[in-house]
C-alpha cells in the first residue's frame, strides 16, 4: 500500500507535465483555427492522464473517455441528444464517405475524430513520458510546433514558450534526479526534487523580470516574403485574424486592439536629415477611428519637377536636403519627408498627390499605378521658430477651421473638459498644444501594444484611452491629442507614416536608415496661422524629430528651451497623486533618489541577480571549495597524524557534498568501499587504512605520510566535478 | 563477514589447514580462533551433523594439541568431568585421576543434557582455568579451550544453561548448513579419503601461547572503547530488552576485538572489528523480553538495530 502511494506521488508530476505538454498543442488552436471550446478538449486530455496516473483498468478508462466524448459532443451540437448521437455520427460519416467528399464532414464527426486523435496523442505521450521516461521527443515536437505557429501564424507564442522553457528545465532536472537515484542509493531524492521545483522557478522569474534583447534574427517570414518580393497593392492587413500585425495599414476606420511586432523591412533610406516619413494624413474622426476627407482633388507633378505645394510660410527656415529611398514593400505610394520639394526616379513616371490626404502615388501617363523601387527626394528640413508659433493669431480661414476642427457629436463632454483643464492658464495656442502634448508624458499613460482595448459600440476611442485604459500605442496617443487640440478650436490633423528608422550605417556623410514595419507610426500636425502645419509627438517613448528654435532674446532666459517651460507648466497640470513633486525630487536625499531610480522592477531584477549569484556560488561549490581545501592543506606541513585527521575530515565533508553520504552507523571501511566503487579506484580504502592507524591506532608510521598525502589529493580532486 | 582483510600469515596457515576438513566455514573457523586467542570459549549451537566435532578436531590437530571429548548425559557427574581421587593401595594415598577436562582442547558435546551440577563444574573450570579436587587446586594446561555444543531443537530432558553461565562463553556461534556447492565439495573430499587424517600440525603450542600473549598488546583507542560502551549502554536501554549486556560483556567484546584485530594483522582495534564481533559476543548476553517475539525480534535483530542506532566514531583526538 505504501509503495502504491509512493508510486502515485512520484508519477504525479510526470503525468501532470505530460498532460500539460499536450495541452500546449491545444491552446493555439483558438487563435489559428476556428476551433472553439478548447476547454473541453483540454479537460479531456487531463482526464486521459488522470486515468493513466491512477492506473484505471482499461475497460473503465475506455468507458470514462467514451462517456466524456459523448457528453461533450452532445453539448457542442445542440441538435443531437446523447442517445441519438451514435446514429447521427454514423449517418454523417456515411454521408461524407459515400456522398460529397469535396466538403468537410459535419462538425460532430470532425469533433469526434479530433477527440479520437487526442486520445491517441495522450496515449503516445503517456507511453513516451510516463513509461519510457523519454521527454525529448514530445518536448522537441511541442517547442517546434509553438515556434512554427508563432512564426507563420498570427499567434503569439511568448507565454507558451516561457511555460515550455520552465517545463523543460524542470523535466531535465527531475529526470536527472531519477537517474541518479536509480544508479546509487547514496542520494537524497527529496532534496533534489525540491531543487527541481525551486531552481527552474527562480530562473524563470529572473528571466521574466530581467531585461530582454530584441529579436536577434530577422523575422523569417519577412525574409521569405522578401525573397519573392511581390509588391502587394492595397490592403495588406490580415483580414480575419484577431491580432493585427504592425505595419502600415490603409484602413483606420476602426482603431484599437493589440498588434504584433513585425520586423519586415519596408524601405531603406540614405539621408542627411532627421525627420519622420510621411505617407498620408487623415482628418475625419468618427469616434472609432479615422476616415479620409472626401475630395477627389489631385495634384500631379512630373519626375524631377519642383512641387508647388506650400508646406509652411516663408518664416520657417529650411535647409535643403536630399534623400535616396529604396522601397522593399508596397511601392505604390511614396514615403516622403515633410517639406517635400521634388521627387526623382529612374523610370518616367507622374506623381499624383491626393490633396485630401497628401498621399503621393506614382503612375504612368495613363494614371495606372506603377510600383516604385527607388527614388530620390529633395526636401526642406524645417526649423520652427517658437516665437512665431507663440505669436500666431487665431486661424481665420473658415473652411480650414471647419475641416480640421471636426469632431463627432458623440464625443463625451469629459474629453472637452479635460482639454480645458490641461490648458488652463496657457495663453497662446502653441502653449496650449504643448501642454496637451506634455500631458501624455506624465499622467500615467503607458505605451503598450498587447493589451490594448477596442472601443465598444457606445464607446469613444479617445475617451476610452484617456480615461479608462490609459494604455496604448501611437494611434491612441496621436488621435487623442488631435481630438483634444480640436476641442480648443485649434486645427489639427492625424499623420501616418514611419519614424526615421534604425540607423545602420554612414556613407559619405549620409546616414543609412532601415525602416521596418515596426517603425510604422502616427503623429499630429497642428496648423498655426502664419506658420503652417507643425508636427507634434504625443506618444510616450517617442521624440519629436523636428527642430524648434527660440529667438536670441528668449534664449537668455531659458537655458533649456524644450524642457524648462514645461517644467514650470507642470504645476498647472492635473498630476497623478503618486508622483512626488519635482521640487522634492531635486532636493531629495540620495536615498530617495535611489529609491526613485530603483523602481520595483529593477529592484526585483537586482534581487533576482543577487539570489542567482549566491545560488551560483553555492551550486558551484563543488568546483571551487575542494580546490580551496587543497590549497589550505598544501600550505600546511603534512606532519602525519594531525594533518591527516583534519585533512580526512575535510575529505569526508567534500564527499558528502559530492553526494556520497556516510550514514552515521557506517564504519569508515564500509564507506570507503562505496566511495571506491563509485570512483572505480581503491584510493579511499587505502587512505582509510592509514587514517585508521591515526584515529584508532597508535599513529601513522612516517613512511606512510607521503602516500597519505598523495591519496588524499587524488581523492579531493575526484570530488571536483 | 566481509572484511577484505588478509589474515596474519601464521594464522592463515592454520585456517587453511582446518579448511581442508571443514568446507566453506572460514568465518566460523576465524571466530573460533579468535576465541582461542582471547582465551575464551565457544558455545556452538547447531543441529547435529554440521561438522562441529570436525572443526574442533581439525583445530586440535593443527596445533598437535591434546583433545578430549565429553559427551554430556543426564547421569554424568562432576567427577566424570574434572577427575577423581582414587586410593592407591600401593602408595597408600589418594591419587588424582584427571578427568577429560584436563586437556588443551575440550569438546563438550550437548552440554545442555547434563545436570546443572555437572554443568557448573565445567563452567567453573572454564572460568578459572583450574580444577579443584579434594581441596587441591590444579591448573589446567595452557592453552585451554572449550568448545561446547548444544542442540537447539530438542528441549525434552534438557537443562538449559542459565543466563549467568551463558556469558562464560566468549562467543556463541552457529555453523549452519553448507551451501549446495560446498556440500558437493564435501562429498568429493570424503569420497575416497579421510581429510582429517591427512592434515598435520602447522603451529606449535608455544607459538599459539605467544600469540595469546600478543593479544593483550593490541591497542584499543579511547574512541573505540567509547564505541563499545555506547553500544552496550544502548542495549540496556532498548525497549525489547529485559536485561542488557553486563560490563563483563563489554570486556568480552573488547578482548575478542583485540584477538580479532591481531588475527587480521593489526595492532589496534577498529570499529569494524566491534561490528563484526558484536553479534557473536553480545547476542547470548541479552535477555530479550518474551513479548518481543511478537515483533519477530530476537537478540540478533536487536543487535543489528543497536548498531544501526549507534554512530560510529570516525574522529578521535579532536
Amino acid at each position: 500500500m505504501k509503495k502504491g502511494v509512493a508510486r502515485l506521488f512520484s508519477s504525479f508530476l510526470p503525468a501532470l507535465f505530460a498532460a500539460w505538454l499536450l495541452t500546449e498543442w491545444l491552446w493555439p488552436l483558438d487563435d489559428v483555427t476556428d476551433t472553439g471550446h478548447i476547454g473541453l478538449f483540454v479537460s479531456f486530455v487531463f482526464l486521459c492522464f488522470a486515468g493513466y496516473w491512477v492506473r484505471l483498468p482499461a475497460w473503465l478508462a475506455f468507458l470514462g473517455k467514451g462517456v466524456y466524448i459523448g457528453w461533450a459532443l452532445s453539448r457542442l451540437s445542440s441538435s443531437h441528444s446523447i442517445a441519438a448521437l451514435p446514429s447521427a455520427l454514423w449517418r454523417d460519416c456515411l454521408n461524407w464517405l459515400w456522398g460529397d467528399r469535396s466538403s468537410m464532414p459535419s462538425d460532430t464527426v470532425r469533433t469526434f475524430v479530433f477527440f479520437l486523435l487526442l486520445w491517441l496523442a495522450s496515449a503516445a505521450f503517456h507511453w513516451l513520458i510516463g513509461k519510457r521516461q523519454q521527454w525529448l521527443i514530445p518536448y522537441a515536437l511541442t517547442v517546434t510546433y509553438i515556434a512554427v505557429l508563432d512564426t507563420f501564424f498570427p499567434y503569439n507564442g511568448d507565454q507558451a514558450i516561457v511555460r515550455l522553457v520552465g517545463l523543460g528545465f524542470f523535466a531535465f532536472v527531475w529526470l536527472h534526479g531519477e537517474r541518479m537515484r536509480a544508479n546509487g542509493a547514496l542520494f537524497s531524492i527529496g532534496r533534489w526534487r525540491t531543487a527541481a521545483l525551486f531552481v527552474p522557478a527562480l530562473a524563470l522569474a529572473a528571466g521574466y523580470a530581467g531585461p530582454k534583447l530584441p529579436p536577434q534574427w530577422p523575422d523569417p517570414v519577412a525574409f521569405i516574403r522578401s525573397a519573392h518580393a511581390v509588391p502587394e497593392p492595397g490592403d495588406d492587413e490580415p483580414a480575419s485574424s484577431a491580432v493585427a500585425k504592425v505595419g502600415y495599414g490603409q484602413n483606420d476606420s476602426r482603431l484599437g486592439g493589440p498588434f504584433l511586432a513585425d520586423d519586415t523591412l519596408v524601405f531603406t533610406a540614405k539621408d542627411r536629415g532627421l525627420h519622420y516619413w510621411r505617407v498620408e494624413t487623415k482628418d475625419v474622426y468618427t469616434g472609432k477611428g479615422w476616415e479620409e476627407f472626401q475630395s477627389e482633388q489631385v495634384y500631379s507633378f512630373a519626375n524631377g519637377e519642383t512641387i508647388k505645394h506650400e508646406w509652411w510660410s516663408p518664416r520657417v527656415e529650411t535647409v535643403e536636403q536630399t534623400a535616396e529611398i529604396h522601397l522593399h514593400q508596397g511601392g505604390f505610394h511614396l514615403v516622403y519627408p515633410l517639406g517635400l520639394r521634388q521627387v526623382r526616379a529612374a523610370t518616367p513616371v507622374v506623381y499624383r498627390m491626393k490633396l485630401a490626404t497628401e498621399k503621393i502615388e506614382a503612375t504612368d501617363d495613363q494614371a495606372n499605378a506603377v510600383p516604385m523601387k527607388q527614388y530620390v527626394v529633395t526636401y526642406g528640413e524645417p526649423d520652427f521658430p517658437i516665437a512665431a508659433l507663440r505669436a500666431a493669431p487665431p486661424v481665420q480661414d473658415r473652411s480650414l477651421l471647419k475641416r480640421y476642427t471636426q469632431l463627432p457629436k458623440t464625443l463625451p463632454q469629459r474629453v472637452r473638459d479635460l482639454a480645458k483643464q490641461i490648458t488652463a492658464g496657457e495663453k497662446t495656442a502653441y502653449d496650449q498644444v504643448k501642454a496637451i502634448e506634455q500631458y501624455f508624458q506624465q499622467s500615467g499613460y503607458v505605451y503598450e501594444t498587447k493589451n490594448v482595448a477596442v472601443p465598444g459600440e457606445n464607446e469613444d476611442y479617445v475617451d476610452q484611452f484617456l480615461f479608462e485604459t490609459k494604455q496604448g500605442y501611437c494611434d491612441n496617443f496621436s488621435t487623442s491629442m488631435v481630438v483634444l487640440v480640436r476641442t480648443l478650436g485649434i486645427p489639427a490633423r492625424w499623420v501616418k507614416g514611419y519614424v526615421s528608422g534604425r540607423l545602420v550605417g554612414e556613407q559619405n556623410g549620409d546616414f543609412l536608415y532601415e525602416v521596418r514595419n515596426n517603425d510604422a507610426h502616427s503623429w499630429v500636425e497642428v496648423y498655426f496661422e502664419g506658420v503652417g502645419w507643425v508636427p507634434f509627438e504625443p506618444t510616450r517613448g517617442f521624440v519629436n524629430p523636428y527642430a524648434f528654435s527660440l529667438d536670441a532674446s528668449e534664449e537668455n532666459d531659458l537655458a533649456a528651451p524644450e524642457q524648462q517651460p514645461e517644467e514650470q507648466d507642470r504645476t498647472n497640470l492635473p498630476q497623478p497623486p503618486s508622483e512626488p513633486s519635482s521640487a522634492a525630487k531635486q532636493d531629495g536625499h540620495w536615498w530617495e533618489r535611489l529609491v526613485d531610480f530603483w523602481s520595483w522592477k529593477t529592484g526585483l531584477v537586482a534581487a533576482a541577480a543577487l539570489v542567482a549569484a549566491a545560488g551560483a556560488i553555492y551550486a558551484t561549490r563543488r568546483k571551487w571549495w575542494p580546490r580551496l581545501t587543497l590549497l589550505r592543506f598544501q600550505r600546511r606541513k603534512a606532519d602525519g597524524g594531525d594533518w591527516l585527521i583534519s585533512a580526512y575530515a575535510a575529505l569526508l565533508r567534500h564527499l558528502h557534498d559530492y553526494g556520497l553520504k556516510r550514514r552515521p552507523q557506517e564504519t569508515l571501511r564500509q564507506y570507503a568501499k562505496e566511495v571506491d566503487r563509485l570512483f572505480e579506484t581503491d584510493e579511499m580504502n587505502r587512505l582509510t587504512r592509514l587514517y585508521e592507524c591515526v584515529v584508532y591506532g597508535t599513529g601513522l608510521p612516517d613512511r606512510d605520510v607521503r602516500e597519505a598525502v598523495q591519496l588524499w589529493e587524488n581523492l579531493i580532486k575526484r570530488t571536483i566535478s | 563477514m566481509t572484511m577484505n582483510e588478509s589474515l596474519l600469515p601464521a594464522i592463515e596457515q592454520v585456517v587453511r589447514n582446518v579448511e581442508q576438513v571443514i568446507v566453506g566455514k572460514r568465518h566460523v573457523i576465524v571466530l573460533s580462533f579468535t576465541a582461542l586467542l582471547a582465551k575464551g570459549h565457544v558455545l556452538l549451537e547447531d543441529v547435529p551433523g554440521v561438522g562441529k566435532t570436525m572443526l574442533v578436531r581439525a583445530l586440535a590437530k593443527s596445533f598437535q594439541a591434546e583433545l578430549k571429548r565429553i559427551q554430556f548425559t543426564p547421569d554424568l557427574l562432576p567427577s566424570d568431568v574434572i577427575g577423581v581421587s582414587v586410593y592407591n593401595p600401593k602408595e597408600r594415598q589418594f591419587e588424582y585421576k584427571p578427568g577429560p577436562i584436563v586437556a588443551h582442547i575440550v569438546l563438550a558435546d550437548e552440554i545442555n543434557r547434563t545436570s546443572p551440577k555437572t554443568q557448573s563444574a565445567l563452567l567453573e573450570a572454564m572460568e578459572e582455568g583450574s580444577v579443584t579436587v579434594d581441596g587441591i587446586t590444579r591448573a589446567l594446561p595452557q592453552p585451554f579451550f572449550v568448545m561446547a555444543t548444544q542442540n537447539p531443537i530438542e528441549y525434552e530432558g534438557t537443562y538449559p544453561l542459565p543466563e549467568a553461565q551463558l556469558d562464560r562463553f566468549l562467543l556463541k556461534l552457529q555453523m549452519g548448513y553448507p551451501s549446495a556447492d560446498e556440500e558437493i565439495e564435501l562429498l568429493h573430499r570424503l569420497e575416497k579419503m579421510k581429510p582429517l587424517e591427512e592434515i598435520g600440525p602447522v603451529m606449535t603450542l608455544d607459538e599459539l601461547r605467544a600469540l595469546q600473549q600478543k593479544v593483550a598488546d593490541v591497542h584499543v583507542s579511547d574512541t573505540v572503547k567509547r564505541y563499545i560502551v555506547e553500544l552496550v549502554r544502548q542495549s540496556r536501554a532498548h525497549e525489547a530488552v529485559y536485561l542488557g549486556v553486563s560490563p563483563r560483556g563489554s570486556v568480552a567484546l573488547m578482548k575478542a576485538a583485540q584477538a580479532y584485530a591481531l588475527i587480521h594483522g593489526r595492532d589496534f582495534v577498529i570499529p569494524d572489528d566491534i561490528q563484526q564481533l558484536a553479534p557473536y559476543v553480545l547476542a547470548h548476553r541479552l535477555l530479550v523480553r518474551p513479548e518481543a517475539k511478537w515483533d519477530k525480534l530476537d537478540a540478533k535483530t536487536i543487535l543489528s538495530e543497536l548498531m544501526a542506532r549507534t554512530p560510529v566514531p570516525v574522529q578521535g583526538r579532536r
